[in-house]
Parts: structure tokens; sequence; C-alpha cells
């Protein structure tokens, strides 16, 4: 997998050497991911955020003690984990409000120690980083091929696409492809950001 | 990164995880609003993106504990953001307090762009060229309006900056700071805690030591300062590692490092600027934030800026403290190192600039030059003061060695600074080395023959000579002969090129030298005015050079009789005992008459012209 040469120190190492703005673009970058997560399991906003707010602070800790080894698995698993291990605790402490917690978050609950990574959670740490790579998009990417994806990705068929913007087939084909290939490569950069180890290369890793 | 887990490995399949990632489901609903994304998390709470029931796209912070606490704490939030909210600025994002579901929140435009930081980062990954200083200077207007109204934010940061992609900045949460420092009352570290959740890294000394009331426009233009710091340098001017109480007490106490000295890719006028800003005391840095903007235009249009220059005013505080200097002339000493240093340089870097400037250029320059090498002589009288002077050149050298190395003509004028420091005090090793680098610079910049080079080449020999190498006649020779070409015959400074090549024929010891020798004095001599010397002390100067060689290579008696012309000279002309060549010539004489003999007046010294040299 190739991704782009990116020569900047991980936003994880930076956080890690007590970068005060780091650790504030990390909260920036991940507290939506872990609030849209505990939204989807049915946790109330304002809860999610207190929750986002003791997972963060945990991490900001154990990351700066280096608890987290990029060598013993992947960042968002580690993430998750201590995710769900805060939604645990909110869950135990809020078991006689069933109301907020339906069967199965108990029983997820009560099965700690499993640590394949939920299947939502996974599915919203993709999402998270295609919204990133999709707001990034808007610097290295044509206008006209911008608002092509758009199209797409707002559910327009390739047909109406190709009316709307008169095009051929080919050369909206050519497009999609080109937005493909672009954010392929944001992503494969964010993740090099979050997972220093499955960067090739690994340069310029001092300060 | 897995292919398959972001449906990279099928042609549609990438298309439906970007349809969904971009409906995404709205995460929540405060009264009236439609929460889309959390958009930032600070210390201060949670920012969100989201819809206002008329359509609307804003931004939604929610503030932990501080304004919302209490009745009048609210009450306050409410007085200071719309005191922030009367300035009106492109520049400005502008806030309002609002309570939904019961809570306190604070609502401001949706802005879209990046922090500063992240700006700023982005713009180095992509190379960008051009200078982030338009940034600064739009962010100077917007902060210009603010103070002019008599708001003062308080809590400048990157992540309180958002750059659009057009590059114009928007600053974030006027207001709010202080709203939160009065709620916390004016205990300072109280103050500190809620004032700069998150970081004070960007907070001035005053706001570190003082409470709130020390804090005026000119702790924003420190925060300023910090930023150009880091978007410039790329680093922060703080040491890394530093704990919360270390970094407090480091703004407070600690001497930032200069930006150059992170990276060279700060032009030498920014780090002016940035130092001013960032100085320590409210009063030594701009007064207003025009000051700073006005600072920084001279930058982008390349006009020398008011800040001086570092290394006069920031280096010395480091420099003299780390070398504990007991002689308050030593400490004279250094602080006149360095100003020349300065001086030279910035000739060095109009010479490159400005032809025109070029002849005053080096006359200023000369000037200072004798000023301070006549100054560094009174200095260096002793052993003990000779000594420390070397240890004090020794780290200015090597200061300036990491401070220059990318300018070749400056680096290559100071090394001849250098160069004739040493040699003033008789270090001829170091001398040589200076020297040597100079002429090495000079042939690497293809300038083979210039007044510069015929100095380097005139101090080379005279250390070559003392350190008993070969070659230093022909480079005297070389020197003289560059010398003689380059100025007209009424120019003073031939004089030094003469004596020069005298002392060196002296130091070869063979009767034939000696002889060329003595013409040499006398046509130095002759240059400065003969008997009716134009400056008294130069024309000793040679005559004590011509005594010292006598004195060293055996010649005792016509040493002690030209010392003695010397000092008769100087009586006549009024020069004091106290001046340097005085008491040069007179320790010089004292030490050839052996310790049976007292020193006497000096006024009753009888002149003797035999062997003169005249």
């Amino acid at each position: 997998m190739s991704s782009a040469p990116s020569t900047r120190l991980s936003l994880l190492l930076r956080v890690r050497s007590s970068d005060a703005e780091a650790w504030r673009e990390f909260e920036a970058a991940y507290s939506g991911l872990i609030i849209r997560y505990c939204r989807r399991r049915g946790v109330q906003l304002a809860d999610a955020e207190d929750i986002c707010q003791s997972v963060l602070a945990k991490l900001s800790r154990s990351l700066r003690a280096f608890e987290y080894r990029p060598e013993k698995g992947r960042f968002r698993d580690y993430l998750g984990r201590s995710v769900q291990n805060a939604l645990n605790s909110f869950f135990a402490s809020h078991t006689r409000r069933p109301a907020l917690v339906s069967l199965d978050e108990a029983a997820r609950a009560a099965q700690p120690g499993d640590d394949a990574p939920d299947p939502l959670w996974v599915e919203e740490w993709v999402q998270y980083h295609y919204r990133r790579a999709m707001r990034a998009l808007d610097g290295v990417v044509d206008e006209r091929s911008l608002q092509v994806f758009d199209a797409l990705v707002h559910g327009q068929s390739m047909t109406e696409v190709q009316s709307r913007f008169s095009m051929t087939p080919a050369a909206v084909r050519k497009v999609k492809q080109r937005v493909k290939d672009r954010l392929r490569e944001i992503i494969a950069r964010q993740i090099a950001d979050e997972d220093p180890t499955s960067r090739p290369g690994y340069p310029d890793e001092h300060r | 990164m897995r292919d398959e887990e972001f449906g990279f490995d099928t042609d549609e399949g990438w298309l439906g995880v970007a349809r969904r990632a971009a409906e995404g489901e709205a995460l929540g609903a405060i009264d009236g609003y439609t929460i889309l994304d959390v958009c930032a998390r600070g210390g201060q709470g949670v920012v969100y993106k989201a819809r206002r029931d008329d359509g609307k796209l804003v931004a939604l912070k929610r503030v932990h504990g501080g304004p919302s606490a209490t009745a009048a704490a609210r009450a306050r939030l409410k007085g200071e953001l719309a005191a922030a909210a009367r300035v009106v600025h492109p520049g400005i994002v502008r806030a309002r307090e609002i309570r939904a579901n019961g809570d306190v929140l604070i609502e401001m435009p949706w802005v879209e762009g990046v922090t500063l930081t992240a700006w700023a980062r982005d713009r180095q990954e992509r190379a960008e060229t051009g200078s982030p200083i338009e940034v600064f200077i739009a962010v100077c207007d917007a902060l210009e309006a603010a103070h002019g109204a008599g708001v003062v934010h308080r809590d400048l940061k990157p992540s309180n900056i958002l750059v659009d992609r057009g590059g114009n900045p928007f600053v974030l949460d006027f207001g709010l700071a202080k709203a939160t420092a009065e709620t916390a009352g004016t205990s300072s570290h109280a103050t500190m805690t809620h004032q700069f959740v998150g970081t004070p890294a960007y907070a001035a000394p005053e706001q570190v030591s003082g409470g709130p009331e020390a804090v005026d426009e000119r702790s924003d233009i420190y925060s300023l300062g910090v930023m150009l710091y880091e978007v410039m340098a790329g680093a922060s001017p703080y040491p890394d590692d530093l704990s919360l109480g270390g970094l407090l007490h480091f703004i407070e106490r600690g001497v930032p490092r200069r930006p150059r000295s992170v990276s060279r890719a700060v032009p030498r006028d920014v780090e002016a600027v940035i130092l001013k800003a960032m100085a320590r005391a409210p009063q030594d840095r701009y007064q207003s934030i025009t000051e700073l903007r006005t600072d920084l235009e001279r930058c982008q249009s390349d006009v020398r800026t008011l800040a001086p220059r570092p290394g006069v005013l920031f280096d010395l505080h480091a420099s003299v403290r780390r070398h504990p200097v007991r002689g308050a002339v030593i400490g004279a000493l250094a602080v006149l190192i360095l100003v020349t240093l300065g001086v030279v340089s910035t000739y060095a870097w109009r010479l490159r600039t400005a032809h025109a400037e070029t002849a005053r250029a080096h006359a200023a320059a000369d000037r200072v030059g004798t000023f301070l090498s006549n100054l560094f002589l009174e200095g260096t009288q002793g052993d003990e003061s000779r000594e420390r002077a070397t240890r004090i050149l020794d780290d200015a050298a090597a200061w300036i060695d990491s401070e220059m190395g990318d300018d070749g003509w400056a680096l290559a004028r100071t090394n001849i600074a250098f160069g004739q420091m040493y040699a003033k005090i008789e270090a001829w090793t170091q001398a040589e080395r200076h020297i040597a680098a100079a002429l090495d610079t000079y042939r690497s910049l293809g300038a083979s023959k210039r007044r510069e080079v015929a100095e380097a080449l005139r101090v080379l020999a005279l250390a070559e000579a003392h350190l008993g190498e070969e070659g230093a006649k022909g480079h005297a020779r070389e020197a003289l002969s560059m010398a003689t070409s380059l100025f007209d015959d009424s120019t003073l400074g031939l004089a030094n090129y003469w004596a020069t090549l005298g002392e060196v024929l002296m130091l070869d010891r063979s009767g034939e030298s000696r002889a060329e020798a003595d013409v040499c004095f006398a046509r130095a001599v002759e240059i400065l005015g003969g008997d009716e010397p134009r400056f008294p002390t130069w024309t000793g100067s040679v005559l004590t050079t011509q005594a010292r060689s006598c004195l060293e290579t055996g010649d005792t008696d016509i040493g002690i009789a030209i010392l003695r012309r010397v000092l008769a000279m100087y009586d006549a002309h009024g020069i004091e005992p106290s001046n340097a060549r005085y008491r040069e010539a007179l320790t010089l004489l004292h030490s050839a008459q052996g310790p049976g003999t007292p020193p006497g007046e000096p006024g009753t010294e009888t002149s003797n012209e035999d062997g003169s040299g005249g």
C-alpha cells in the first residue's frame, strides 16, 4: 500500500512529546468518533460527552506514559477498547435505568475481555476517516471533480451525473477513479498518522 | 491500511462508505439546534457544528463550569461577549451566549477553516512558498480593531485562530477568557487553571505571574509572538518536555531559544520581530498591535524592521550569564563585541542589498571596529584579563559560527573581526584559524581582490609570523601589494600594511630582513604624518610594534630607545598616561629595562631618536 510521503511527526508521537497543541488536535479529531459511537450505542448526547471526556482524560495519561505500544496492535483497537471500557462502567452504573440500556448493551457489558473490536466501532472508525478525508479533498481535487463526487455521494446516478455535467460515461468514471485514488492516499496518510508503525519509511521521528 | 476495510478493493464499495459517511446521522439535538458534528474539544468544552432551526450553520460551544456556574458569572459572560461583539471586523468571530436545555452555550457563526497550527503544517507539507506573514498581518488587523475598542483577547492561541482556504484568519473566543478569569477570581493560579485550560504555552509572563489586572494588549502581542515563532521556526520557543509547572516557570524566568537556532529558514528580520514581540517585560515589546503590524509589513517588503537585531540585546543576556565575568571591563567588552558583530553583520547585509551604501557602510564599520579595538585593548592588559578575553572570544566565535553559517559575506567579515581581536590579544592560533576561514569564504564567493581580503592576508601574515610558520612574508607582501593597488597613496590604512610587513620581517630574524623591516616601519610612520603625526597613538602603535619586535629579537637597546621616543611623542601631544597605548608602551619599556628599574616618571624619559625607524 503506497501512502503519500509524510515527513512530519505523527500526531500520536507529537502527543507523546507533550505537545499541547497536538493534544488539542487529537481531542478535536477523535472526540467526534467517540461521541458518535456512544450515540449509536444508545447513549444520550450529554452522557456521550461525559464518556468522551473520561476516555480522553485517561488516554492523555496513558499515551504519555507509553502504555499504548504501536507494535502490539492497532491504535484503532486500543482506542476502541478504551471507549468500550468507559461505556461498560457507564452502563454498569446505569443498570437501574433500563430505559437507557438495552439488553444487548447489558450483554456486552457483561462480557469484558473480548478483544475483538465491536463491528459498530470499526464502522464508525472507517466513516470517521472518510469524513476527515473528504474534508481534505478540497485542496487536492479540482472544483469540477469535487462537484461530480458530491453529486455521486448524494445519491445521484451515473446517468444523472452525466447529463447534469454533460460528461461522457468515461469522463465520469475517470473522475471517480481520481477521487478514489486521492481519498485512498489521504486515508492512508491519516492511518499512518494514528498508527505510526504502518507507515513505510517512518522518517524524521525525532524532534 | 487495509483496502478492504475502506471499500477500496472494489469499484463501488468505497462510494457506498463515502455516502454513509457524508450522510452521517446527526448526533442529536439541543433546543433549536441540530448537532451535526463534533469539531473540537478543548479544555473549555466541546464545540459542535450545528444547524440552527432557521437553517444557519453555527458553532456551538458548551463551556464547562466557570462562566455558567452562577447567575452572576453568567451575567459577566454575557457582558464580556456583548462588549466583544461590539467590535466589528470581518476577522473577528462574534459570539453570543444562549441558553438551551438549561445549559449555557456560546453560539458563533460557522467558519469553514482549520486552526492556525494545522494551516501552517499543511502549508509546510505542501511546500508552499511565500510568506505566512500575510496571515499574521491580517490577524494584527483584526486585533487592532479589538484593541481600539478596548477589548483584549487574553487567550490567543492557534486553536483560537481559524484560517480559511483563502488564507483569511478568523479570531475566535474574544471576551471568553476575561469572563472565565473574572469568574475564577484574581488569585493567579486559580486564574491560570481556568484561563489556560489546555495550554499556557501562549501566555505572556505577566499572565503567568500577575493577576488578570496585569494583562493588557501587550499580552496579546506576546501570544502572537509565540505563534509567529512556531509557524516560522516549526517548533515551540520553549524547551520540550516541560511539566506544566516547569513551563509556567520558564515563561516567567527562562530565556527562549532563538528562532534561527531552531530553523535557519527564519529570516533575520522576522526573528527580530518575534523576539521583540516576545520580550519578557511588556514595556520592551511592541507597545501596540499597530507597531507590530507595521514591522511585519516591513518584513514583507524587506525593509529593515524597528526591532533591534538579536545578538545585541538577546544573546548578551544568555552569554553573560554563561560567563560569570568578574571585571566590569570585560563585561563591557562582551557587550561591545556583540554590538560590533551586530553592526558588522548588518553592514555586510546592507552591502549585499544596497551597493550605493557600500562606501558609507565600510566607513562606519571601520569606525566602530577601531573604537572597539581600542577599548578591547584597554581591557586586555594583564594576563588574567587576556585569558578572560580569550574565553569570551571563543564563546562568541562558536556562537557566530552556528549563527552565520549561511551568510557568506557576513560570516567572512565577522571572521576577520575575530581574527583581528585574537591578534590583538596575541592568540595567534585562533587568529589564524578565523582568518583562514574568512579567506576560504572569500575564495568560494569568487572575491579575490578586495579590501577585506587584503586585511585578512595582513592578519594571516602576522599570525603565521608569530607562530613561526612559513608563508608569513609572502602573505604580508601580497597584502601590501593588494592594499596599494586598492587604496590611494594617502590612505592612512596603508600604514598598517607596511608596519605588518615590517613586523613579519623582523620576526624572520635575518639581517637582510631586518634592514628591510626598518624601511617598512619608516614608511608606515611617514604615511601617518611623520614627525607631525596625524594620529599620535596610531604612529605610536606602529613604533611600539617595531620596538616589541626589537625586544623579541634581542635588540633591547634599540627597542628601549624607540619606546622612549614614543612616550615623549605621547607627552608632547598630550596623550594621558591612562591611555591604553601609553600604558602599553610604558609597560613594555619597564619590562625591557628589567626588574631593577622602577617605573619612573614617564614624562622624564628622554627621547632618543636613534633607531627610531623614522
